[in-house]
């Protein structure tokens, strides 16, 4: 268990080796170095909501697709063809044209009615596309039909069940994350975290060793929704918790909690101006197993389409912070902070498989202590690549996604304990790639490296990390 | 031909008079790069789907008028326009490329109807006293899509909610959107679907 010293005006850790290690004690100067711009957890847990990697349609430009678009020029000349029309709505639906397909099976109804396996695949596919009244009103037909099988029942039932789940008001998703991080420069920064300016848990990341080391972590994100017709309730709890291999005293767990209504503002669906969804957060913070932070605030969220392929969102956000001193951070509270946050992102689909994000966010932190003020900026630009790995692969597909950060701070005033003259002032570089295969539905393996870059006008806050996270994903 | 394909297949057949206004009268079922003024107008126990290079799809239900004013499709492009007129009867539309990319216009005798991807049923009543393009109900339902808009008497009723009806009566504006039944929604597919027996 590493015990804290000062040593010229800086919190330390000595190890148990004997080893010096930093620690920053309330980000009393040197706001640009790592850790010192905030993560919001929320965005930290991105990475677990975001999309599975599996069970997604095959992106067009395969072999696929190709092989679809031959089949579909061959029913051009044969239309009637039932083996043809199965062999393209199966190519169809793996590709996500349900409609293509159920263009095809439909088809087939128009010449012969008696086809209960075509009507449940067609009730499964309008089922897919939201069209839950007309997937029932196959489902009656495959039901009244008096030759229809207990098998076919069953499935009928195994439908309507899954109908009523989704159109139930109320819904859950799970994304869950673990795995393992080796970092070069031992922080309690969330693995997989993603920074955006303002926000808490800040002082998980303020704490670096310049040690190498690894830890465990486990998050998790459970959203929530209730549909209420015009608006939805959606609600969002996530909880991580990272356990190091040697330095327990940087032990961290993290709980928030947001909930709030969401809604459109002229119109809903393709025809709405902008989705609006104001809502309220707490938090709580343990690092070294003891109560280190809890906030409270609200926050106001914008999104609306700009074309079909590009997609705009902003957010406006207040976190009021408290801290409890520490035996790792005895000074915490002098962070007590109201902290202002705003920004915004782009979504562009550039390729039929490839996105592009642009994200956008400054955060002023007014802390008890001038010294521990800061306002930061962060750039962070990523771009998202599906690969559509071979069929006897049996897996996929594969996501990368480069990022790239450059993140600028500026503190308050000078530390009178560490550098009474100097204002710090730092700019960092962050950038590496994100791995995810797809191994089931549900399930996908993860991969990160990420390398960072500190530079500041205070030498001592200069510093460099490098982070491997290898993990897996689940998601229902 | 149809009949013959369905034998072949071993699948029903539909009982389809299709004719060009400006050319004999012949059977359809595929629409490649361009149609323009093909009317299609089944029987009592007719039926037809029309497959369209787009890969969207047109099926028309028995005593059902319609005319495909035009189509065209571009495949390197994937753009194009298609437009109809369903003088009455009823008609079920699967979007293709073109619809994902800009609406797909039907005109009825009272209303025009445009839909932005997705699905579609359209059912057109002509009123008798009025004559052939004379007022009439149109009442169209959306099913899955983007958007669907009903336009009459110069105002227009949009819904993106599916299984959703918008109707406009004797050229009246439409009503506001309101939702549909499984129950009707199962009457209007089983007219698109072959008689019980298969075979004609």
């Amino acid at each position: 268990m590493p015990a804290l010293t000062t040593q010229n005006g800086r919190y330390r850790i000595a190890s148990d080796r004997g080893a010096c290690a930093r620690l920053l004690a309330g980000r009393p100067h040197g706001a640009g170095r790592r850790g010192l711009f905030a993560i919001r957890l929320a965005a930290a847990m991105l990475w677990l909501s975001s999309s599975a990697a599996v069970g997604q349609p095959t992106p067009a430009g395969t072999e696929l697709d190709e092989q679809a678009i031959a089949l579909f020029k061959e029913l051009l000349k044969d239309p009637t063809n039932v083996d043809l029309n199965f062999r393209y709505a199966e190519a169809a639906v793996k590709l996500g044209n349900y409609e293509g397909a159920i263009s095809a099976l439909e088809r087939l109804l128009l010449y012969n009615p008696n086809f209960p396996g075509v009507k449940l695949e067609l009730a499964e596919l309008y089922t897919r596309l939201a069209s839950y009244n007309t997937a029932r009103a196959y489902l009656d037909q495959v039901e009244s039909a008096p030759d229809a099988t207990p098998q076919t029942r069953a499935r009928v039932q195994a439908i309507r069940d899954q109908i009523e789940r989704a159109t139930s008001p109320s819904k859950f998703a799970v994304n869950l994350v673990t795995g393992i991080r080796h970092q070069s420069d031992v922080s309690a920064e969330p693995a997989g975290s993603d920074i955006v300016a303002g926000g808490i848990p800040l002082t998980l990341s303020s704490v670096i060793l310049h040690k190498p080391g690894w830890d465990a972590f486990l998050g998790g994100n459970v959203a929530h929704t209730y549909d209420l017709g015009d608006a939805t309730i959606e609600s969002n709890a996530l909880v991580y918790y990272s356990k190091q291999f040697r330095f327990s005293s940087i032990d961290s767990a993290a709980i928030e909690v947001n909930s709030g209504p969401r809604f459109d503002i002229g119109g809903s669906g393709a025809s709405k101006i902008v989705s609006l969804r104001p809502y309220a957060l707490a938090s709580e913070v343990l690092l070294g197993n003891s109560q280190f932070l809890w906030d409270v605030g609200a926050g106001l969220s914008a999104s609306r389409p700009i074309t079909e392929q590009i997609s705009a969102a902003g957010f406006y956000e207040f976190r009021s912070e408290r801290f409890a001193n520490v035996g790792a951070v005895p000074t915490a509270t002098d962070m007590d902070a109201d902290v202002h946050s705003i920004g915004g992102n782009l979504s562009y689909q550039i390729l039929e498989n490839g996105n592009l994000g642009l994200q956008v966010s400054y955060a002023i932190n007014n802390a008890r202590r001038s010294f521990a003020s800061y306002d930061a900026f962060v750039v962070r630009a990523t771009y998202a690549h599906s690969f559509q790995l071979p069929a006897e692969f049996g897996v996929g597909p594969l996501i990368v996604s480069p990022v790239l950060y450059r993140i600028y701070s500026w503190n308050g005033a000078a530390n009178p304990a560490v550098a009474p003259t100097v204002i710090p002032i730092t700019q960092e570089w962050r950038f590496g790639v994100t791995g995810e295969l797809g191994l089931t539905n549900n399930l996908a393996a993860t991969a990160h490296v990420i390398r960072e870059v500190i530079g500041s006008n205070l030498p001592s806050d200069r510093s460099t990390d490098t982070q491997v996270i290898i993990g897996l994903r689940l998601s229902y | 031909m149809l009949a013959a394909l369905g034998a072949t297949a071993g699948i029903g057949v539909a009982n389809v008079v299709a004719t060009a206004a400006d050319r004999p009268s012949r059977e359809l079922l595929v629409a490649h790069d361009s149609m323009r003024n093909e009317r299609i107008d089944t029987s009592e126990r007719g039926q037809v789907q029309l497959l369209f290079a787009d890969q969207s799809s047109l099926s028309v239900a028995p005593d059902s008028d319609v005319v495909i004013n035009e189509f065209l499709y571009d495949p390197q492009t994937q753009t194009g326009n298609l437009t109809a007129t369903v003088t009455t009867g009823l008609l079920r539309y699967v979007g293709g490329e073109i619809s994902k990319n800009k609406d797909v216009a039907f005109y009825t005798p009272g209303a025009v109807v445009s839909v932005h991807g997705g699905i579609i049923l359209i059912k057109a009543e002509r009123d008798a006293r009025l004559g052939r393009g004379g007022g009439g109900k149109t009442e169209v339902l959306f099913l899955s899509g983007d958007r669907m808009c009903v336009t009459a008497n110069g105002q227009s009723q949009c819904t993106t909610k599916f299984a959703t009806a918008i109707t406009s009566e004797g050229g009246e504006s439409p009503a506001a959107p309101v939702p549909v039944t499984v129950e009707t929604i199962r009457a209007l597919l089983s007219h698109l679907q072959a008689a019980d027996g298969g075979t004609d």
